[in-house]
């Protein structure tokens, strides 16, 4: 079977898309509309270094099929400082915080970060270990990254 | 410690943004015009002959455009990144695509592709015959004399062995008034970087090889891969992206070499990307089987320490290096006049072992550290205590234990706290300590320029291999103390063999330590330029200038001075012949003494109904010397706490009893702790000056690994009264020690 046309909102714009139908999510977001920000570490949605938000929920992009974003609104990690015009206050804090070393886990890690918040506005220190467990860290040990994200939590309250 | 301006702050990242953005380009992003996708044909057998490889079907299908095989790859041995070592004698014993398999995952072919897809049809398309072969996993066989020959051009399957002596053992033994004796096993682990190996490799027109590489060493790199192609070092550049983490997986030449054969090959850029499943398979830490013996008398003075070890190498040798490491953690980290230690590197049909961070010291720590606290039960004596009493080279050290012992609330340990629901809780101590470099066993050598712009700002030139550890910030830290200038006013150039000099690489906790003695020597050596030239100016002599605050000033005459940024700019503007484009430069080699000291305790529950520990809390305290950068070194310790309490309880290698195959080799069944899984963490820095280190920075990145696995197994004997000498300590040993244990009360 061949590739199809496809539309989609990527980051806030239309993006119109060839895919072929096994093709994942991850797959056109980085080969297809660049979006480099898109890791792929794992391949199974084991780790959550792929995070996306679609339609509003966290998912793992590398095991998301490309059809289910059809019509539907998709935003990376690319898609956050450029909607805002500038850093949100969790990437502003990651930053401050020490909470980014390699930073090949960081993108998936903000994504799920901002999905907490956006739900919970403020959360205990357990309540962001737990949002934050699909996404995995091999440099931090996430000391630095919970301090970011309770950090945030604060600014944005404030 | 110091009073300074840049060094010693807490300073986000240089490149904070670029990741936090998704911006940063790491190597799977490069995109190359007309660039091939290259998949790898793994052996599914432990041990065979390869008899056989048709690569016809797969040559034809239509988007290939190289395939590779025995049939004709080059017949030449990978060189390892340590392989120059005039002190051990490493065995050349890897030929990619060789006429044996000796490992599951082993290289029988690879296809370089028009994508992803078409290369994995390919493989599907060659056939190969095998010979299946004997196969032997456990070190103990191997080494035996009737144990098969996994590389047949050797007369056994073992290095020649590691024998480390001091003193008369046997009289120590006889001269003790306890003497303890026990069996400690360790087992493999995988370094997990989040990013797998991965690499793109192209040609130009002229013959000059690039290639993009996630990969610690790549000054080694570019060497290795000119000496495996048979190039000049000239015509091979190696420049390395940001690069999502190694932990020693990406410091040798795993995939690069294959990738360049297909690129030249093929005549066009290739990329190779590892799936998550091949990097598990890759390198591994060695698993270890260490007999520790250890005599000491009553007022608590040790006077025998004796070790017999094997180290499980799997299919090739590359380092075998770590037991010597780990010879030295155990003989040499505790005062005793009569040591020895005998220890053999064992070939098996696992995957192969090489490096991962701590390189001997998790496994010598897990044995010492947990006898230590054994023997200082049996003489009554505080665990803190005999430490202190015994350690070899304290340095920052008894600070280190008193802060922490008082962090962790070490007094309560006399009163065991009772915990409800058969719940327990336990504390346990342990000291730690890491190198800086490799000791003069191989190369360990770093070289940097600092160049001076117009405008009065610095470039520094690193061979630093920046993994995620900051070196692209503290480095620049470094050469902004010494320069008196501000931070933002110095950039740094990193990761491209074309535009830097030499650095040996990131391994053994070596790069803030060496690249940072060479930044700073650079600098200075281009702030003399700068003061020679500013005294000329100014009429004075340049030993009586200073600069702070980017002004060069007398120190007679406070008064006459230049900026900073004048002198540049005067001596880049001269046109009457005396231009000048300052430049500083230096090649330091290791000057030693760069070790880092530490104390780290845990605080265990253990739950006796279903073996689960918890570890509650771990603090760690550590002697960094001037540290650079507080945040990054505090990070790199918390990192290596998550690595080690996995190490302790969760991660290990479920394999294949037939084949040898992990079986685990995905996250879901490799257990890597979670934010939710992490221990609450208190990490704290001491600071005694390292005699040679820049501003007095130690190496500080490995020492946290030999510490906490035996103190959870000290916090776990403090809770429950079992002793637990095979790592991890899987609720199911606990369990099954905890029965024991009631058993044996009956």
């Amino acid at each position: 079977m061949g590739k199809r046309l496809v539309t989609m909102t990527v980051n806030g714009e239309t993006a119109e898309v060839a895919v072929e139908p096994s093709a994942m999510l991850i797959d056109v977001l980085r080969d297809e509309l660049g979006l480099i920000g898109v890791k792929d570490a794992c391949g199974r949605g084991e780790c959550g270094t792929c995070t996306v938000i679609l339609d509003g929920k966290v998912v793992n992009s590398c095991i998301t099929p490309a059809m289910k974003a059809i019509g539907k609104e998709v935003w990376t990690i690319e898609g956050l400082d450029r909607q805002l015009g500038k850093l949100h206050p969790i990437q502003e804090a990651f930053i401050e915080y020490g909470a980014i070393q390699c930073g090949f886990c960081t993108p998936g890690m903000v994504l799920s970060a901002k999905a907490l918040l956006d739900e919970n506005a403020n959360p205990t220190e357990q309540e962001v270990r737990v949002a934050l467990s699909g996404n995995l860290c091999r440099c931090t040990g996430y000391v630095k990254i919970i301090n970011a994200v309770l950090a945030a939590a604060r600014r944005v309250k404030g | 410690m110091g009073e300074y301006s840049v060094v010693g702050k807490r300073l986000p990242l240089k490149d904070a943004a670029e990741k936090v953005t998704g911006r940063a380009v790491f190597t799977s992003d490069v995109k190359l015009p007309g660039m091939l996708y290259a998949k790898i044909l793994r052996s599914p057998y432990p041990h065979a002959r390869v008899l056989r490889v048709d690569t016809g079907e797969a040559e034809r299908l239509p988007g290939v455009k190289a395939v590779l095989s025995k049939n004709n790859a080059p017949r030449v041995k990978v060189p390892a990144t340590f392989n120059e070592s005039k002190v051990f004698n490493f065995p050349r014993d890897k030929c990619a695509f060789d006429e044996k398999v000796r490992c599951v995952g082993d290289e029988v072919a690879a296809v370089a592709a028009v994508n992803k897809k078409v290369a994995e049809e390919a493989l599907k398309l060659i056939r190969v015959d095998y010979e299946e072969l004997p196969v032997v996993f456990d070190p103990e066989e191997a080494i035996k004399p009737s144990a098969l020959l996994i590389h047949e051009d050797r007369a056994k399957n073992i290095a020649a062995p590691i024998i480390m002596k001091f003193g008369d053992v046997e009289a120590g033994f006889r001269e003790a008034d306890y003497v303890l004796e026990e069996t400690f096993r360790t087992q493999s682990q995988r370094q997990a970087p989040m990013e797998t190996h991965c690499c793109v490799a192209s040609f130009d027109m002229a013959g000059n090889l690039t290639v993009w590489a996630s990969h610690q060493a790549p000054s080694a790199l570019q060497e290795l891969l000119a000496e495996y192609l048979g190039l000049p070092a000239a015509k091979v550049r190696v420049i390395k992206p940001y690069l999502g983490g190694g932990f020693g997986s990406k410091l040798d030449m795993h995939i690069e070499h294959i990738c360049a054969l297909l690129s030249r090959m093929s005549g066009r850029p290739v990329k190779i990307v590892l799936e998550r499943e091949e990097t598990f398979a890759t390198v591994t830490r060695h698993a270890a089987i260490i007999r520790l013996k250890m005599g000491a008398k009553k007022d608590g003075t040790l006077t025998a320490i004796q070790a017999y070890t094997l180290t499980d190498e799997g299919a090739y040798m590359y380092h075998l290096s770590v037991l010597a490491v780990l010879a030295r953690g155990l003989i040499g980290f505790y005062r005793c006049p009569n040591v020895k230690f005998e220890g053999y590197a064992v070939y098996t049909n696992h995957s192969c072992a090489g490096p991962m961070r701590g390189y001997g010291h998790p496994q010598s720590g897990f044995a010492l550290e947990s006898m230590v606290d054994m023997m200082a039960e049996k003489l009554c004596i505080d665990p803190i205590e005999f430490r202190l009493k015994n350690f070899a080279s304290p340095g920052g050290l008894p600070e280190c234990l008193a802060r922490g012992a008082e962090q962790i609330g070490w007094a309560r340990r006399k009163k065991p706290v009772k915990a409800s629901n058969g719940k327990k809780r336990g504390i346990g101590v342990t000291c730690f300590t890491n190198g800086a470099g490799a000791g003069g066993s191989i190369r360990d050598y770093s070289a940097a320029f600092v160049k001076l712009n117009a405008d009065g700002t610095a470039q520094l030139l690193t061979g630093a291999a920046d993994l995620g550890t900051g070196s692209n910030t503290t480095l620049a830290q470094i050469v902004a103390e010494e320069l008196g200038l501000k931070f933002d006013e110095v950039a740094v150039t990193a990761g491209d063999t074309g535009s830097v000099p030499y650095d040996s690489g990131a391994f053994s906790s070596r790069t803030l330590y060496m690249c940072g003695i060479a930044a700073k020597a650079a600098a200075a050596d281009v702030k003399q330029q700068l003061l020679l030239w500013a005294a000329e100016r100014l009429g004075v002599e340049a030993k009586d200038l200073e600069i702070k605050e980017g002004r060069v000033y007398s120190k007679q005459d406070p008064g006459k001075g230049v900026n900073f940024s004048e002198v540049t700019r005067e001596a880049a503007e001269n046109l009457k012949g005396k231009a000048l484009a300052f430049l500083g430069r230096a090649s330091i080699t290791n000057p030693g003494h760069g070790e880092s000291f530490g104390a780290a305790f845990a605080e265990v529950e253990v739950d006796t109904e279903t073996g689960q520990v918890e570890v509650v809390k771990i603090v760690a305290v550590q002697d960094v010397g001037q540290a650079i950068n507080p945040m990054v070194v505090e990070g790199q310790i918390e990192g290596g706490i998550q690595q080690m309490t996995g190490y302790a309880l969760t991660e290990d290698v479920i394999s294949d009893p037939k084949t040898g195959k992990m079986l685990n080799d995905n996250f879901a069944n490799y257990m890597v702790l979670t934010s939710a899984d992490m221990p609450n963490v208190d990490v704290s820095l001491v600071e005694v000056a390292a005699p040679a280190g820049p501003f007095g920075a130690r190496g500080i990145s490995e020492g946290i690994t030999g510490g906490v696995a035996p103190a959870v197994a000290n916090a776990i004997y403090n809770a429950v009264g079992i002793r637990l000498t095979e790592l991890p300590m899987t609720p199911e040993k606990v369990f099954k020690a905890l029965e024991t244990k009631a058993d044996d009360n009956h």
